[in-house]
């Protein structure tokens, strides 16, 4: 007759230990693991599907729900500036996963809404694709052909990154036409096109999508120009007093805050950035320029702009 | 109707015993209550998230449950050979399978309320829909009910002379090829086959369409405020002929499925 073979007890610290050593050894191994792919793997995001329509018939009808896993992915893409980095190309599938997204639920319009400035901004903030943005909005205004928003953002586009004013100021004067477009839309069309260029109209359209966006990005991007406007303002105007004083003196002034006093009234340019770093100068050249520790995030503005943008007595401050 | 009531009892509290319920309810939930964390990645979009999610999860495993309780119900009566006591009884065949039906139909209801609840908490704790879209969500359910009735339906059928394991695939596949009926209709106007246009058309109409009750989305629970200019009109309407109609479908195709199950069931031996 046999007998069962007697089991020993589980003893609870042989269990901790094998968990222990487990632990210790998994995340080794997965960090090894992913190091080796990485290098071995150009371009870690692979579309697998790259034809929306298609996508759209596997959804089985849970389109809307597959639309919103594409928009996250999305923006997973476009928002991990990181993993952007690694890439060949910043943002090579950018436009494939929002038509994907767009075509799964035309109606996600936020899509449209953001997904045209993650195409049209310059890298590395974007993808730097104006065309793609722009067949992406005309794909957005096929499918909702009475959205006067979408029409103000393809003016925008046009007016400030293309900087083709006749093509905004007509695109925002059929956004009138569109009932229930707000009326401001028609003094911002007629500015457009009679005074293309004029950065008053780049401050306001800022100014306005910081005011009326609901997204926490947007707002962002938009304070940034904001600032950046303050900034080159001060700049230029305290380089442009620089050189009135070395005409003058021979020399530049020594620091700004002398270069100030020494024209003895309040000046209209700031001694600090928006956010309270004071800016720093060099006495040798006259160059007024942001301090590296600053918190600006400071994105270039245009030229052409210097002149009108010193010459304002007044720019509005940002909340 | 007194002995279908207890077929239906019976099996209401059969199913709720079955552990394969909780853990897809479960899941269910874990799914809902995530859409919480995933709709922080969506740039504004939290409740859409939340509606799509919830209303996925709902109809997915509800369909899960309809199909893998579904196609054990008559089966494992005469795998267990249960089914002889029960007919030694004053009950007729058709009686049973009607009350199986009704049964797990009642579940699912609970199942489906509790899930529905599990959507409304997630909705509410993000805040920003308006009132109306918890009741809202009520209707999008009830006509995600509907599908499950019908797919418990088919899968009750299909149990009636298969295996749970065929019976499974034979619903799920019905239920996947379901949501293609518009490209099956599509695709016989394209073909110059008159046989193949009468094919497609024919099981265009046999094959249940599931899309017909995918006609609420998220946009019909949350409606746009007037308030936000901004937002790009999206608002669904419910038309009520239509509603109607898909109601008037589900009955058909239920009918239809239960009268062959039980004719399949009644002509079986079981001496």
């Amino acid at each position: 007759m046999t007998t069962a073979a007697a089991e020993k007890p589980v003893r609870p610290w042989g269990v901790c230990a094998v968990c222990l050593l487990a632990a210790l050894l998994v995340w080794p191994t997965q960090r090894f693991i992913e190091g080796r792919a990485a290098a071995g793997d150009e371009d870690p995001d692979i579309l697998l599907f790259s034809s929306p329509k298609m996508l759209k018939k596997m959804a089985l009808g849970y389109d809307g729900l597959a639309a919103d896993f594409y928009w996250m992915r999305t923006i997973q893409y476009y928002g991990r500036f990181d993993e952007a980095d690694k890439r060949k190309v910043r943002y090579k599938n950018l436009y494939a996963l929002l038509d994907i997204t767009t075509t799964l639920d035309p109606y996600l319009t936020d899509a449209y809404r953001q997904g045209c400035f993650f195409l049209a901004q310059d890298p590395p903030l974007g993808a730097g694709d104006m065309e793609g943005a722009l067949k992406f909005l005309d794909k957005g205004l096929e499918a909702h052909p009475d959205a006067w928003q979408l029409m103000y953002d393809k003016g925008f586009l046009h007016y400030l990154y293309t900087q083709d004013f006749k093509a905004a100021g007509d695109i925002w004067l059929q956004a009138t036409k569109v009932p229930g477009a707000p009326s401001w839309l028609a003094s911002l069309a007629a500015a457009a096109l009679s005074r293309g260029g004029d950065f008053q109209i780049a401050f306001t359209l800022w100014q306005e999508q910081y005011r009326t966006t609901t997204r926490e990005n947007t707002r962002k991007n938009a304070r940034d120009r904001l600032m950046s406007f303050q900034v080159a303002r001060d700049i230029w105007g305290w380089e442009a007093l620089a050189d009135l004083y070395k005409e003058r003196a021979g020399a530049y002034p020594p620091t700004l805050r002398a270069l100030a006093e020494t024209r003895g009234r309040r000046e209209k340019y700031a001694l600090a950035d928006p956010l309270g770093t004071p800016y720093r100068y060099d006495p040798q050249t006259g160059a007024v320029f942001l301090d590296a520790d600053s918190k600006v995030n400071y994105i270039d503005v245009p030229g052409k702009y210097k002149n009108d943008l010193v010459a304002v007595d007044f720019l509005p401050g940002i909340p | 109707m007194h002995r279908i009531l207890a077929i239906a009892g019976n099996t209401f509290r059969e199913t709720v015993r079955d552990k394969i319920l909780y853990n897809l309810i479960l899941f269910a939930l874990v799914m809902i209550f995530s859409a919480l964390a995933l709709g922080q990645l969506s740039l504004g979009n939290d409740n859409k998230v939340i509606v799509d999610l919830g209303l996925g999860a709902i109809s997915i495993f509800g369909t899960m449950i309809a199909i893998f309780i579904g196609i054990g119900l008559v089966y494992k009566e005469i795998e267990k050979r249960t089914v002889y006591a029960l007919l030694a009884k004053p009950v007729r065949r058709s009686e049973l399978v009607v009350g199986k039906y009704l049964g797990l139909v009642f579940t699912l209801l609970v199942n489906l309320a509790v899930m529905t609840v599990g959507l409304e908490l997630a909705l509410w704790y993000t805040g920003g829909a308006d009132p109306m879209s918890y009741l809202r969500v009520l209707a999008v359910v009830a006509l995600t009910f509907l599908s499950l009735c019908l797919v418990t339906a088919l899968a009750l059928f299909f149990s009636t002379f298969s295996t749970p394991a065929l019976s499974a695939l034979f619903t799920l596949f019905l239920w996947i090829i379901g949501h293609f009926g518009n490209d099956l209709r599509n695709f016989g106007e394209l073909t110059k086959s008159e046989a193949m246009q009468w094919l497609c058309r024919i099981l265009y109409y046999v094959i249940p369409n599931f899309s017909n009750f995918q006609i609420l989305d998220w946009r019909y629970v949350l409606q746009p405020s007037s308030e936000n200019t901004w937002t790009i009109p999206y608002a669904q309407t419910v038309d009520p002929g239509m509603v109607a109609g898909v109601v008037f479908y589900c009955i058909v195709y239920v009918a239809l499925a239960l009268s062959l199950g039980i004719a399949i069931f009644r002509s079986r031996d079981f001496k």
